[in-house]
């Protein structure tokens, strides 16, 4: 009862007038981004930074946070409408948000997209309200070896992920390892494939691999056709129906917990989050067979995750004063610029900061909300634009997303070249996003089982000794045995269905 | 007429030239710092950037260029124009390894660059330990790893950064086997001490200054003096004077830049350390920031730093050719 | 058939040569993988999963789309060449100024659309990115020959 009463304090308190304003232009400029690909939040907080030492510290940090999360309504937008994830947590989205937009079903997939990141962001929000501290705790206990498998645990999506042959999957996957090995090794600090130019140093990023893979080969591909054959004529809908509500309501309610539970664990990637959905949503479906036609469940669950996880991201920060990710990084030296450096004492020492971070962001979720919807008819507007303006424009937001991502003409480069390795993969049936689960995961877990190894002196029983790490190792096992049930589940629903007809 | 307009155009042109030769800053000054936004070395610079930017009645505008270790950024500074409105703001020991590791390589310090400003020993590293754990000095941490060599794990990285180096020259200096896992920064390094994942970990002192105030970890040692922490000894008070990369802040501008500019702008950069309001910010947040030293002997540091770094080998520095 | 064998020749060369680039990283010793061993075994498994393409062991009825038609190979050829100029360009010529010349260049020669709505097109976009980029979300992209007009 005490939490809601502080709660409830802090929506007051982030109800102020000032705060409001701050607020509203936080999570505006978020959605910008968001929508924009390329350009995300830790830019545009960047951008911010110099502010700090002007604005008053609860309604700038109020400002920052909207960014975040307006960001993670916004990524959907442009995954949604032409195939480019605005956001890297939004790559997921494209599989079936996209096929909906073809289908002339734009408008239900943002909707989806817009009620799901709200209640996974208020689900996420109640959660870290309650739970924070408990929580970072439990964040703690995973060190290299209970990461390395949760990793392996998190590979086996890769089975879900596959649409086709499984053999292509596996390659697109390992393909995508291999890239994501470029650059400076983590481990031993030795470059690796970087050719001696200094741009390969830090990696190929993800966010120039997946708007070139997505976005440019998209456009490639579609270089012929004629009116109507991109985007179907007829518009089917504004917003979700009952039946796509039906559909979506328990997709939603697992995203919300999954992302929420993902988010919390300090340093992983808010797209393993939407990974994790995606392959769950499928698993549990009655109709797999749907997923990546347009099943507007592939788009309800993981955009309700990517919020859930963005919100509970927070917990390491706020209740231990960890920054692990590059926005949070952000956020803490915003705070320290303030002179509030975060620690494990920072709820208890600025309890008005906190809980007015806290009360924003339920009033920030319910702004975005209402800022979102009308928002639908305006972007169903824009696929109507015949396909000779809309190319052009696809292509000139993808080179300045590849640009902004660092002001590199090296991810330009990227990019232009992934839109080429795109449309060869279409031309030969290989798909995408087992390639950039491989990109997310495969460093994660290369580097979590050297450092296992490093701490064990070579002895892989780490990662069967620790209850945590054999708990997912376990798991992971349960989840490769499994498809072969389901798969032959799945070959009997055809067979039956065949019959019927 | 085409050559009489052009007569025009050119006369304009030089006629223009004089009106931009006024004295300098008369326009604003980019600072390219060669760290990710929000990080310690981007904060303190952003805090004197915008004192500068008084000062020199010019705005001072932050641009982060951290790619590839800060080469890129560095790079661009060499090769841009000799005026003094680009300079770059670097951790000095990010540029020394890179020269040291690769002399024929992008960026030297000595060839491309003219310095103008250092902030010597600007923030401390600090060796932590687990407040429940029997380490208490560097004393404890050497016995211990005596007795049982390569048990003990210390969390360090990433590559190349004091972080790292520091603990291989405690190995070196007491002759002891330590287990050093590399990962990625101070909050990874701490967060794994939390957990108890690894027995040591070295961070900023920044960094686990909230992790020490609450109890949960102890200080065992630092490089420099700490401004928050300064009840933690060093490790030379504790007998390993080797165990020592301290890190200065350093202003570059490109080699060839006009004396009076960089007078200037190493004036400005006193002048503005000397502002009280500053000095207590930069402070508050556990900078240790001298602005007598802040000119003095610049040439001599940027060769010390050269020396420091000769000990290690390219991979150590993270520079290891392909 | 024969493409999906030229394909799976070119996966084989990738995986040698990307083993043999990382068993020069080192693959590591005593139970401790080296910079090389995990993308040496990532190349082993392309190479692996290649071969048994190549032979027909595992060579299925996957949809692969129809072979790309020479007029659409000269599109694509002048959409990448766009792209790669409008990146090249882009220091020395400016954000907004490249931005003009790729959308004139695209509605004119790839979409033959008649040359007035390709300038009105190209003249509003690129006025309207210099708008919201540079001016709105001041995103640091290069003015190049407009460095003026801040």
């Amino acid at each position: 009862m005490d939490t809601l009463n502080l709660l409830l304090q802090g929506v007051l308190t982030a109800a102020s007038p000032e705060n409001l304003f701050y607020g509203f232009a936080g999570v505006l400029l978020g959605t910008l981004v968001g929508v924009l690909p390329g350009l995300g939040p830790a830019g545009a907080i960047a951008l911010l930074l110099p502010l700090a030492l002007h604005a008053p510290p609860l309604a700038y940090m109020i400002m920052l946070f909207g960014i975040t999360y307006g960001a993670q309504y916004g990524g959907s937008t442009t995954s949604i409408l032409v195939n480019i994830p605005g956001e890297a947590s939004s790559v997921i989205t494209c599989l079936d948000g996209y096929a909906m937009a073809r289908q002339g079903r734009a408008g239900p997939a943002l909707g989806i997209a817009a009620f799901g990141s709200f209640i996974g962001g208020m689900i996420a929000l109640v959660g870290l309200a309650f739970l924070a501290p408990a929580l970072a705790e439990f964040g703690l206990h995973f060190g290299p070896p209970e990461y390395a498998a949760l990793m392996l645990f998190g590979l086996t999506a890769l089975v879900y992920l596959a649409h086709g042959p499984m053999d292509k999957a596996l390659l697109m996957a390992l393909v995508g390892a291999l890239l994501a090995s470029v650059g400076l090794d983590p481990v031993s600090g030795a470059p690796r494939f970087t050719f001696n130019f200094l741009v390969l140093r830090d990696g190929i990023g993800l966010t120039p691999v997946v708007i070139g893979l997505f976005g440019v080969s998209e456009v490639l591909l579609n270089l012929d056709a004629k009116a109507g054959e991109v985007f179907q004529d007829k518009v089917r809908g504004l917003l979700p129906s009952a039946q796509d509500w039906k559909e979506s309501a328990a997709p939603i309610a697992r995203g919300s917990l999954l992302g929420f539970l993902i988010g919390a664990i300090p340093g992983l990637n808010v797209v393993i989050a939407t990974f994790a959905s995606y392959a769950l949503e499928k698993k549990l479906s009655k109709h797999p067979e749907r997923f990546g036609q347009g099943a507007i469940a592939g788009v309800a669950g993981p955009e309700t995750a990517n919020n859930a996880a963005s919100c509970s991201g927070w917990i390491p920060l706020l209740s231990l004063g960890l920054p692990t990710g590059s926005v949070t990084s952000l956020i803490f030296g915003a705070l320290m610029m303030h002179g509030l450096a975060p620690g494990p004492l920072f709820i208890q020492n600025s309890p008005q900061l906190f809980w007015g971070i806290l009360g924003s962001m339920v009033l920030g979720n319910a702004m975005l909300l209402i800022l979102n919807l009308p928002l639908i008819g305006l972007w169903i507007k824009v696929l109507r634009l015949p396909y000779f303006y809309l190319f052009p424009l696809i292509i000139l937001f993808s080179i300045i997303g590849g640009y902004t991502v660092s002001g590199n003409i090296g991810d330009v480069v990227i990019v232009i070249l992934f839109g080429l390795i795109g449309y060869g993969m279409r031309k030969f049936a290989y798909e995408p996003a087992p390639l950039v689960l491989g990109l997310v995961i495969g460093p994660l877990l290369e580097t979590a089982i050297r450092r296992s190894l490093i701490m064990s002196h070579g002895s892989a029983m780490i990662f069967l000794n620790r209850p945590i790490a054999a708990l997912f190792v376990a798991l992971a096992l349960l989840m490769l045995a499994s498809p072969l049930l389901l798969r032959r589940r799945l070959g009997r629903e055809i067979v039956d269905k065949l019959e019927e007809s | 007429m085409s050559i009489k307009a052009f007569t025009i155009a050119l006369a304009l042109l030089v006629s223009a030239a004089p009106l931009a030769a006024q004295p300098y800053p008369n326009k604003p000054i980019e600072l390219v710092v060669t760290s990710n936004p929000g990080g310690g070395v981007d904060l303190l610079f952003r805090l004197l950037a915008e004192e500068m930017s008084k000062t020199l009645k010019t705005q001072v505008n932050v641009a982060n260029q951290a790619a590839a270790s800060g080469a890129i950024g560095a790079e661009k500074v060499a090769a841009a124009k000799k005026d003094g409105y680009t300079v770059l703001g670097s951790l000095l020991g990010q540029i020394a390894t890179m020269n040291v590791a690769n002399p024929k390589g992008p960026a030297h310090l000595q060839h491309h660059f003219q310095p103008v400003a250092a902030l010597y020993g600007y923030a401390a590293v600090i060796l932590l330990s687990r407040a429940d754990s029997e380490f208490k000095s560097v004393k404890d941490i050497v016995a211990l790893a005596q007795k049982k060599p390569g048990e003990i794990i210390a969390g360090v990285g990433p590559t190349g950064t004091s972080l790292t180096l520091e603990i291989e020259l405690l190995k070196r200096a007491a002759k002891i086997n330590l287990t050093s896992l590399p990962l990625a920064g101070s909050a990874q390094t701490i967060a794994n001490l939390l957990g108890g994942h690894v027995q040591l970990a070295m961070a900023s002192d920044v960094a686990a200054l909230p992790h020490i105030k609450s109890g949960k970890l102890r200080g065992v040692a630092v490089d420099v003096t700490s401004v928050s922490l300064p009840e933690v000894p060093t490790f030379a008070k504790q007998g390993y004077p080797q165990v020592n990369l301290l890190a200065h802040l350093v202003f570059l501008a490109p080699k060839g830049t006009p004396a009076s500019v960089v007078k200037t702008l190493a004036d400005s950069i006193k002048k503005s350390l000397q502002e009280p309001k500053l000095q207590e910010n930069l402070k508050s947040r556990g900078y240790n920031v001298d602005p007598r030293t802040a000119t003095a002997d610049l040439d001599k540091l940027v060769q010390d730093e050269f020396y420091k770094y000769n000990r290690f080998g390219a991979d150590e520095l993270g520079w290891k050719a392909q | 058939m024969k493409r999906e064998s030229i394909v799976a020749t070119i996966w084989l060369f990738i995986a040698g040569y990307t083993a043999y680039a990382s068993y020069q990283l080192g693959l590591g010793a005593g139970g401790r993988p080296g910079a090389g061993f995990f993308p040496f075994g990532a190349a082993l498994g392309i190479g692996l999963i290649a071969l048994l393409r190549l032979i027909g062991a595992n060579r299925d009825a996957s949809e692969a789309k129809p072979a790309t038609r020479p007029e659409e190979w000269r599109k694509i050829f002048a959409m990448v060449t766009g792209m790669l100029a409008f990146a090249l360009l882009l220091d020395s010529l400016g954000f907004a100024i490249c931005t003009f010349l790729l959308l004139a260049f695209y509605l004119k020669i790839i979409a033959a659309q008649p040359w007035q709505r390709s300038l009105i097109f190209a003249s509003a976009t690129a006025v309207g990115a210099h708008l919201f980029f540079d001016l709105l979300l001041r995103a640091q992209l290069p003015r190049g020959l407009l460095a003026f007009l801040t």
